[in-house]
């Protein structure tokens, strides 16, 4: 082949590939899916899923559809929470556009149904049951089971151990747990050195040391964990069982007992100590010891009422309890109730999980006198506070892909516990 | 044979002008066609960036001054507080509304900010009824698919006497 056809095809190579090119070139954009989808369509549903939350704080939606409570729903509790989801439902739904789907993420406000793991034998689950598992809105469903400590499960939401136990050859099983956002209670005295995984749950610092008769009260009321629990305690509520013939009953604080006794005719209950008939909402102050102030009377059977405790002091929370305690652990940032050195019950949060949501919260409190009910409402304080407080309204399952508007509110019916409520969003 | 050929066009030389002209051709008409959709674009992002503020403007601020009325306003706002439209500023703005009324017409959009563009301004409760429709220059006779493709809306969930309301701003 002579030099001058040889040129001849290479130029004609190099014009082919030219061409590919060009033609490549110019087709490209219609490889490609070009549309005019602007950033502002979601902008603006992020914009208004903000301003629904907005609205829902402030025109009080939250304090009525968030706790479901017979004060302002009615008796038939769960027929009154389905309506309350089903009010921020249909508001959802008049806001959002038609092609969004939506769910709601509450953290820090406590779930209408618990469910508890409990390490422990029959009579103490009565016993839960019948003194400290009673509805304390918005929680009014308590559903206990008993489980060992070698097959936890994270369908429970918190496990009660009663005891100190070695809890450290299940190191690997509570640790999932943890993970998962699950509490952890323990009850019981720390009488001796505890093994590693109990020291690291519950916070515990022990010193040793013998019980005695001691006045101690909430402490460390500047940390956010601990200083939680003692504006709960006051929120919460003492269940008195008046099942006797002339519907009395006894109300247990610090080292004394208040008869109470209902008065069905006038709908008001008469303490000891107190100087009228307590009407609901009404408070009476007992000098040195309590305000008691009437939340509910069974409205059905007479069986029992419900009253809420505080300090009758300036602070509410200042509440001064007495029991015989041990003074085997040393009080440190965890510590929610003490005499001033030594730790009656501990709150501990976080670790273990990377999500604020799902942080495992654990309590401990010492074995108290049971009867006590002050003491029984910081337990049950305890129980609800270790649940995690975090639950999804509509249970729906939330995609990868979704946008979210989280809003902070300053507290539930000005209760001062603060709560965020995350609004998912996703189109079809 | 080789002088045969001389003047007659290569057929290969005729599909490569043909591909070369209807190349050329469809590259101008993307050009011409891209071009305008893009600066299309850039108007409306342009436009909600102003519907975005005027609503921020209406639903979080007081306005000023602030107690404003139709002869006084400087700047648009509807709240008393966050969130919370005041009744009486609402009042107020519903006399701006009034596209016979030119002067208070041109208050309005200097107080929303606007030069050459126009605004509606749409309140309902979340059922639907109508609190307040207002459209200074008479835009509402605007058809609905104008409104829909030449204008930025934005929506915002306020409060208006305890209910929860819908504001909409558009701006064209």
């Amino acid at each position: 082949m002579s030099d001058k056809k040889r040129k001849i095809g290479f130029i004609r190579v190099f014009e082919m590939v030219l061409f590919t090119f060009l033609i490549f070139g110019v087709l490209l954009p219609n490889f490609f899916r070009y549309s005019d989808f602007n950033e502002w369509d979601s902008a603006k549903n992020l914009i208004v899923s903000h301003d629904l939350l907005f609205a829902l704080e402030k025109n009080k939606i939250f304090d009525d559809a968030l706790i479901t409570d017979p004060q302002t729903d009615g008796y038939n509790i769960s027929y009154a929470h389905a309506m309350d989801e089903e009010k921020i439902k249909n508001i959802s739904e008049k806001v959002l556009p038609v092609i969004y789907d939506f769910e709601y993420e509450v953290k820090n406000v406590p779930a209408s149904r618990i469910s508890i793991g409990c390490v422990c034998s029959d009579s103490q689950v009565q016993w839960l049951k019948e003194k400290i598992l009673t509805p304390s809105y918005p929680t009014y469903e308590f559903a206990i089971s008993i489980v060992p400590l070698d097959n936890l499960s994270a369908r429970w939401d918190t496990f009660i151990i009663f005891g100190q136990k070695n809890l450290e050859p299940y190191r690997n099983n509570i640790t999932e747990m943890l993970r998962n956002g699950k509490g952890f209670v323990l009850i019981g005295n720390i009488t001796t050195p505890p093994d590693n995984m109990t020291k690291e749950l519950f916070g515990i610092d022990y010193s040793g040391g013998s019980s005695s008769d001691v006045n101690f009260q909430f402490k460390n009321f500047s940390d956010p964990t601990t200083s939680g629990l003692s504006k709960r305690y006051i929120g919460n509520l003492i269940r008195i069982n008046t099942l006797d013939v002339n519907l009395t009953g006894k109300l247990y604080l610090r080292n004394s007992d208040y008869l109470v006794m209902q008065d069905p005719a006038n709908h008001c209950i008469n303490i000891s100590s107190c100087s009228s008939c307590l009407h609901e909402n009404e408070t009476c102050s007992i000098t040195n010891v309590a305000n008691i102030t009437l939340y509910m009377i069974d409205p059905l059977y007479n069986k029992w009422v419900d009253v809420k405790i505080s300090s009758a002091l300036e602070n509410k929370r200042n509440y001064r309890f007495l029991d015989r305690a041990p003074l085997t652990v040393k009080s440190t940032k965890s510590t929610i109730l003490s005499d001033g050195s030594n730790s009656m019950a501990n709150a501990v949060m976080g670790d273990y999980s990377l999500a604020y949501e799902t942080e495992p919260r654990r309590f401990w409190i010492y074995n108290y006198n049971s009867s006590r009910d002050d003491l029984n409402l910081i337990l049950k304080t305890g129980i609800i506070w270790s649940s995690g407080e975090h639950y999804f309204i509509f249970n729906k399952l939330v995609p990868d892909k979704r946008d979210v508007a989280t809003h902070f509110c300053t507290g539930l019916r000005d209760n001062n516990i603060p709560f965020t409520v995350k609004l998912y969003t996703w189109g079809y | 044979m080789s002088r045969e050929k001389k003047g007659q066009v290569n057929i290969y030389f005729l599909v490569s002008i043909a591909l070369f002209i209807s190349l050329s051709v469809y590259l101008v008409y993307l050009l011409i066609s891209f071009y305008p959709a893009k600066g299309e674009t850039i108007r409306i992002n342009s436009l909600y960036a102003k519907s975005y503020t005027i609503s921020e403007l209406m639903l979080k601020d007081t306005g000023f001054p602030e107690n404003w009325n139709e002869n006084n306003i400087e700047r648009i706002g509807l709240a008393s507080e966050p969130y919370i439209i005041n009744t009486t500023k609402l009042d107020h703005l519903r006399n701006m509304c009034n596209p016979l009324n030119q002067s208070s017409r041109n208050r309005l959009y200097n107080a929303s900010g606007l030069a050459n563009e126009f605004l509606i301004v749409t309140i309902n409760y979340l059922n639907g009824t109508s609190i307040l429709q207002c459209a200074p220059s008479g835009e509402a006779e605007l058809n609905a698919e104008y409104i829909r493709t030449r204008t930025a809306q934005v929506s915002r969930i306020a409060t208006l006497n305890k209910s929860i309301v819908q504001v909409s701003i558009y701006v064209g």
